[in-house]
């Protein structure tokens, strides 16, 4: 494991046993987090991204099974874990921010206490006094103005917005290293959603965080990602920087997320991917993508695709980049707005 | 194409307020505060704005699911916002129709496909279950299902072909005009898409008149050919889609483009957000604030100082 790497995920495979069979919700997965960057999970609902990160915290729901895997934080084996070592690294080491902060929030005790109480869990030595300054001072670096008098409010009185910061201030009071976000911004608007993933990024560069953020949403990404994994039927098929993944998505699934979605400037007809995501109790046997790809190959339907290397951050599970494949368009409205961002950056 | 003198839809100076609480302290909510605009046959108008800005209330209001505070609405010059008859009713579920946000939500999980989407039918008067089948199944094909999922219920299917079923029980009855409030964001990315793509064959095939109310600047710029933005229950700007994303005037608006995501990384990181701030951006003077047309067919919510300074800014 290389020195910079803070958290490695390897091979990780997890399926739920329900009453229809086994759920094959993340199938061998591997990446890496470095310290200081921001590592973004894209993909649709579904997909296994939240599964993939749960599995780090170690809030797996009970009818889950690991299969195989790996997942390495500082040379060790998460997985292998106790509960009660467990209870020495989540949070205080690991945090994490969720989508809903308004079910995050205990509703019936004051702010204040929400934050006191995590800080205590670290400084049990602490007094109250000291608890109640350094969250006044944790809410004030999250950026929630008057402090003070809101010290003492309870979650429904406070905005969406800021019932996000409020769950970011609870999550720094532990100092964690890795900060993971599970899709943080979608529960708000788009004006509000900017400021928060500005915040993000400024307490990621002043307390050196190592960040995991989880998305569907492409234009966030943009935004937040140093590299991108982007999943599918509960596999990555494309990794790269988000240079690499914005304009030169080589995976036929990343280029149909990508021309699915409008920007300001689309005025070509979208496209749209046809059918819905796989069965994952019956997983296809090769590209799970295939079935819906107007590209695939006869060998997409036989055998899975392993990565082919694009550059040495770039790799992509498609059979399309096998020298002998045939090569293939990228969906026009793409074409278009790559060119255009690429007139725009020179 | 568009029909100059006679707008499908007209509102004029619509109010919506909400009051809670009892007597002393009684808080009034002006959820839609005087607003006026037109909707002409064959657009898609869009309406835009954040969680609480009035817009799906506006859509309610016209399908008179609210009863409006004030203000006059006229479709194909008739008045609907008087007092509710079995006439307007009738009027009312003829032209204008509505489709949901949350396809789960919206449908009756005990009825089956064909039951939620010849109900209307059946309302209007089309007793015979033959008859009423045929459409269903016609319905169907349009939407991009078949006959089998017919006798399904909606339970047992995906979130796209949920708001497919949506748009089939929209549609059969024929409307002038569809309200789509939010018909896509509950869908994964890919799914929307295929929604917009279909909505957008629909409109042509059949000639219908959208409105379309959502909070994603990029799908309603997309979508609609004219678009107007809402603030606090206000309009303060609207203009065709093109114009008003080439010169966004109201600073609210700027704050709202600026904060879009764009699919773009370099752009992205080094982008600068406008924020908005009332005070700051704004010319106070005792004269009122109006809709004021800066260039044909851009109307921006200002004061004459105001308006001087956004012309100068063009």
């Amino acid at each position: 494991m290389n020195k910079d790497t803070i958290l490695s995920v390897q091979n990780l495979t997890i399926s739920f046993r329900t009453i229809n069979g086994m759920v094959r919700a993340v199938r061998n997965i591997s990446f890496d987090l470095k310290r200081g960057e921001t590592v973004a999970i894209v993909g649709e609902s579904g997909s296994g991204k939240s599964v993939s990160i749960k599995a780090i915290m170690g809030i797996l729901a009970g009818n889950a099974v690991v299969d195989d895997g790996q997942i390495l934080y500082e040379g060790k084996d998460l997985l292998k874990f106790s509960e009660k070592e467990y209870h020495k690294i989540r949070g205080s080491k690991i945090g994490l921010i969720f989508q809903d902060p308004l079910s995050a929030l205990n509703p019936i005790m004051k702010i204040g206490k929400q934050i006191t109480e995590t800080l205590k869990l670290s400084h049990p030595n602490m007094t109250k006094k000291e608890a109640r300054d350094r969250a006044i001072e944790l809410m004030e670096s999250v950026g929630i103005p008057d402090a003070e008098n809101r010290f003492e409010q309870y979650p429904f009185q406070f905005s969406g917005g800021m019932r996000q910061r409020i769950v970011i201030a609870i999550a720094l009071a532990r100092d964690p290293e890795v900060l993971i976000c599970d899709e943080p911004t979608t529960a708000l608007d788009v004006t509000v959603q900017a400021k928060i993933l500005d915040l993000i990024n400024e307490i990621k560069r002043e307390r050196n965080l190592s960040v995991i953020f989880i998305t569907h949403d492409m234009g966030v990404v943009a935004n937040i990602a140093d590299r991108i994994n982007v999943m599918y039927a509960g596999k990555i098929i494309e990794k790269g920087t988000s240079e690499e993944i914005f304009y030169e998505p080589a995976h036929p699934y990343t280029q149909a997320l990508l021309a699915a979605m409008p920007d300001l400037e689309t005025e070509e007809t979208l496209v749209s991917i046809p059918g819905v995501p796989p069965n994952m109790i019956y997983p296809p046997k090769g590209d799970a993508f295939a079935a819906r790809n107007k590209y695939a190959l006869k060998i997409d339907f036989e055998q899975e695709p392993p990565f082919f290397k694009l550059s040495d951050t770039h790799y992509a599970a498609t059979w399309t980049l096998h020298p002998n494949a045939p090569d293939i368009e990228m969906p026009e409205v793409l074409k278009n707005r790559i060119n255009r961002m690429k007139e725009g950056r020179a | 194409m568009r029909n100059e003198t006679m707008p499908l839809l007209e509102v004029e100076n619509l109010k919506m307020s909400f009051t809670s609480g009892k007597r002393g302290k009684k808080v009034t909510v002006n959820a839609i505060d005087d607003n006026s605009f037109k909707i002409y046959e064959g657009e898609t108008f869009g309406l835009v704005g954040e969680s609480g800005c009035g817009k799906t209330t506006t859509g309610r209001t016209i399908i008179r699911l609210y009863n409006p505070t004030e203000g006059v609405m006229r479709f194909q010059g008739k008045e609907i916002s008087g007092p509710m008859t079995k006439e307007l009713r009738h009027f009312l579920t003829d032209n204008i129709a509505m489709i949901f946000q949350d396809p789960i939500d919206s449908l009756n999980p005990r009825m089956t496909v064909e039951e939620i989407i010849g109900e209307g039918l059946k309302y209007r008067g089309m007793k015979n279950p033959e008859e009423r089948r045929e459409i269903v199944y016609d319905m169907l094909n349009k939407v991009g299902l078949t006959h089998e999922h017919a006798s399904r219920y909606p339970h047992e299917f995906s979130g796209g072909q949920r708001q497919r079923i949506g748009i089939a029980r929209a549609l059969v009855v024929k409307p002038k005009l569809i309200i789509a409030d939010e018909p896509v964001s509950a869908l994964d990315v890919s799914v929307q898409a295929q929604v917009i793509n279909l909505l957008n064959d629909l409109k042509e095939e059949l000639g219908l008149t959208i409105m379309f109310v959502a909070h994603d600047l990029s799908v309603v710029k997309y979508f609609s050919t004219r678009v107007a933005v809402m603030y606090y229950g206000k309009i303060v700007e609207m203009a065709p889609s093109e114009e008003l994303y080439r010169h966004p005037l109201h600073p609210y608006t700027r704050a709202l483009l600026s904060a879009v995501p764009q699919p773009n990384p370099l752009l992205e990181k080094t982008r600068q957000r406008i924020t908005y701030d009332k005070v700051r951006d704004h010319i106070e003077m005792d004269e009122p604030r109006m809709m004021r047309e800066i260039l044909p067919e851009h109307f921006v919510y200002c004061n004459s100082k105001e308006f001087e300074r956004y012309q100068s800014m063009l």
